[in-house]
């Protein structure tokens, strides 16, 4: 009895060691040299330890440096008693962290000219925002015509319900965003989504030239758009919500004043949880009207991207466009839309898009070469992967203009976030087998002259959209 | 503490410009990775790490110098993981992306790290925590038990228990995996934000 009372605490005092920096005493060194059990115990123990000093030695990805500047410029722009205090700090510790160029790859450069826009952006409050808010409105009743182009980023009701419901196997197509364009004109309006030309005139639609009987309202994306420039119910009937002025910000050249909106959290439907609206505004500071907008939810711990709308004004717009019945699918974009939002949403020309792939081909091989290299080391060639990829996002980076290149960083951050959430590694690689079949059908699609065959590969692509 | 750390703390606490890039610097990666170890896989233990720095940041006025830098991270790292373990509403599965690539074995490396992961996620928290903090993070009992917020005595006692169920299960791996699909790790509950 007295034996086992003195190996318990035996074991317990070899237990609470820390591995490799405590030796094991004296007397219970004496105590192991007699003891089986002990003796035994520690040999096991040590494995263990040995087991866990092993673990690799994981680094946090180049982005999260970044991420977390983000994090803290909108904790402090979120609370003006600290910010006061809080700006300049953070800017020199911002300085600092763009330094460690290892812990700076694909997310962080842009990360950090969002840090930079954000920085500058919330550290001048200039004018009163809901003078502002007002002239725009009133500015947009002067409006004859709109042209607008904006990509619906967020997850379609069908999706994030499943998602909810736990369905992890969900194509990546169907959380691409959506692309969407559409002409105003004197109560008229076009919106071509993807593939879908929608069309209002006289309180009647038309969707690819036939009529829609139950439709009697204008097409939900545009006049969502249109609603938040007027102000009118901004965000829904009822829904308080603050405005600011955050300052200037020069995009595409053109200085512009950037106004946000923020809801205040308003209930679900349906029992959902209450959401919180964010809306950005980059404005004429002649006219007061947005050249663009973006549209922003608060959902899952972080404002998340839900739509992004270029905004043109009182060009010329043909009445043909709104001819309900001559009006047919158009097939723009899609193919782009499905390889990549490259074109889309970032906006790049044929020369950028042709590098654009270009860069991402070239990053392919050199990865395939240094995986198939039986010379090199795991650790070689994790080296070797890594500065890689840094030399891809370098490239990429010099190619786009900084506004790109904030989308493409919001996006590249935002869409692997939903693929980890979504699927399993083997559902990510079926998903990239489908994918590229679906290109195959795609282009043939695009490719064929015969309308019965492409019914059959329109019917081929998009009757069965999952995996 | 040393020194330097001395005087980081001051620096963090006063405010001092580039003090909180060196915080970063300095404790980054290590609490990154004790964030993998808690929950398991590489997104979910960024999220953790930034919500920690984010934390520190705010909190830095709070910050009273009585205990080390790191034991205070480590303890928001702790209060911020069982605040998203709370928040949790799904569980999923880790995945096998991030099993050890850089051992000299990758194949028994792999087949390793799975079954002490598999055995630590069947642990009780308090044991994990206790467990982690000692013999991966190299605390002393006395500090593991500062940053849980426990006696010592408590604090061994745990961590006695936790060897000794980590030793048993690391024995019959078999059984103690029977129920995980292969190459999968598994816990009882993992972050899906």
């Amino acid at each position: 009895m007295k034996r086992e009372r003195c190996c318990d605490q035996i074991r317990r005092q070899l237990s609470v060691r820390v591995p490799q920096t405590q030796p094991v005493e004296e007397a219970t060194r004496l105590h192991l040299e007699t003891c089986a059990g002990c003796s035994a115990f520690l040999n096991r123990l040590e494995r263990l330890e040995a087991q866990v000093i092993a673990w690799p030695n994981h680094t946090p990805s180049a982005s999260l440096a970044a991420r977390i500047s983000v994090a803290l410029v909108a904790e402090s722009a979120s609370c003006p008693a600290k910010r006061a205090g809080g700006i300049s700090r953070l800017q020199t510790s911002l300085k600092g962290l763009k330094e460690h160029r290892t812990m700076i790859k694909r997310v962080s450069w842009a990360g950090a000219a969002l840090v930079g826009v954000l920085i500058l952006t919330a550290g001048h409050q200039r004018g009163h925002a809901t003078s502002v808010l007002k002239r725009m409105g009133d500015a947009s009743q002067r409006i004859k015509t709109v042209h607008l182009i904006g990509w619906n980023c967020e997850l379609s009701p069908d999706v994030a319900e499943e998602v909810a419901n736990g369905n992890t196997g969900i194509s990546i197509t169907r959380v691409l965003p959506h692309r969407f364009e559409a002409w105003i004109k004197n109560g008229q309006w076009r919106e071509a989504q993807d593939q879908d030309v929608t069309v209002y005139t006289s309180g009647k639609t038309w969707q690819n030239g036939v009529p829609v009987p139950d439709a009697t309202q204008p097409p939900l994306l545009t006049s969502f758009a249109l609603r938040a420039i007027t102000g009118e119910n901004s965000f829904g009937p009822g829904v308080e919500f603050t405005s600011q002025i955050l300052g200037e910000e020069v995009l595409n050249g053109q200085t512009t004043t950037k106004l946000v909106l923020e809801s205040k959290k308003k209930p679900g439907v349906d029992g959902v949880d209450p959401v919180q609206e964010r809306r950005l505004f980059w404005l004429d500071p002649n006219s007061y009207l947005p050249i663009r907008m973006e549209q922003m939810r608060y959902n899952l711990d972080r404002w998340g991207l839900d739509a992004v709308v270029w905004f043109d004004y009182n060009q010329p717009v043909s009445n043909t466009l709104f001819d309900a019945a001559k009006v047919r699918m158009e097939p723009h974009g899609r193919v782009d839309y499905l390889h990549s939002p490259a074109q889309s949403l970032y906006r790049f020309t044929n020369d950028q898009y042709n590098q654009y792939t270009s860069i991402l081909s070239d990053n392919t091989r050199e990865q395939r070469q240094i995986n198939a290299d039986t010379s090199l080391t795991q650790v070689q060639k994790n080296d070797l992967l890594k500065k890689t990829a840094a030399d891809c996002n370098l490239r990429l980076r010099n190619m786009m203009t900084p506004d790109q290149q904030r989308l493409f960083a919001d996006w590249w951050y935002v869409q692997p976030k939903i693929m980890e959430k979504l699927w399993t590694p083997q559902q990510r690689k079926e998903d990239a087998k489908w994918h590229a079949e679906q290109m195959v059908l795609m282009k043939a699609w695009f490719a064929s002259q015969d309308e019965q065959t492409q019914n059959r590969l329109r019917g081929s692509i998009f009757g069965n959209p999952t995996p | 503490m040393t020194l330097d750390e001395k005087n980081l703390a001051r620096r963090f606490r006063d405010g001092e410009a580039g003090s909180f890039d060196t915080l970063y610097r300095e404790y980054g990666t290590r609490i990154f990775r004790f964030c993998l170890r808690l929950c398991g896989n590489d997104a979910c233990a960024e999220d953790l790490t930034q919500e920690v720095f984010l934390a520190a940041y705010v909190g830095a006025k709070r910050f009273e110098g009585r205990s080390s830098l790191a034991t205070w991270l480590y303890r928001i790292a702790l209060y911020q993981w069982r605040n998203m373990q709370k928040a949790c509403r799904l569980e999923t599965v880790p995945l096998d992306d991030t099993v050890a690539v850089l051992s000299s074995d990758p194949a028994q490396a792999g087949l390793e790290r799975i079954t002490l992961e598999n055995a630590l996620a069947a642990l009780p928290e308090p044991l994990r925590e206790a467990f982690l903090l000692v013999k991966s993070e190299g605390f002393l009992c006395r500090e593991a038990a500062e940053i849980l917020g426990i006696p010592e005595g408590t604090l061994k006692a745990r961590l006695y228990t936790a060897v000794l169920k980590l030793q048993s299960l690391l024995e019959a791996p078999e059984s103690a995996t029977a129920h995980q699909q292969p190459g999968r790790a598994t816990r009882p509950k993992e972050i899906l934000q």
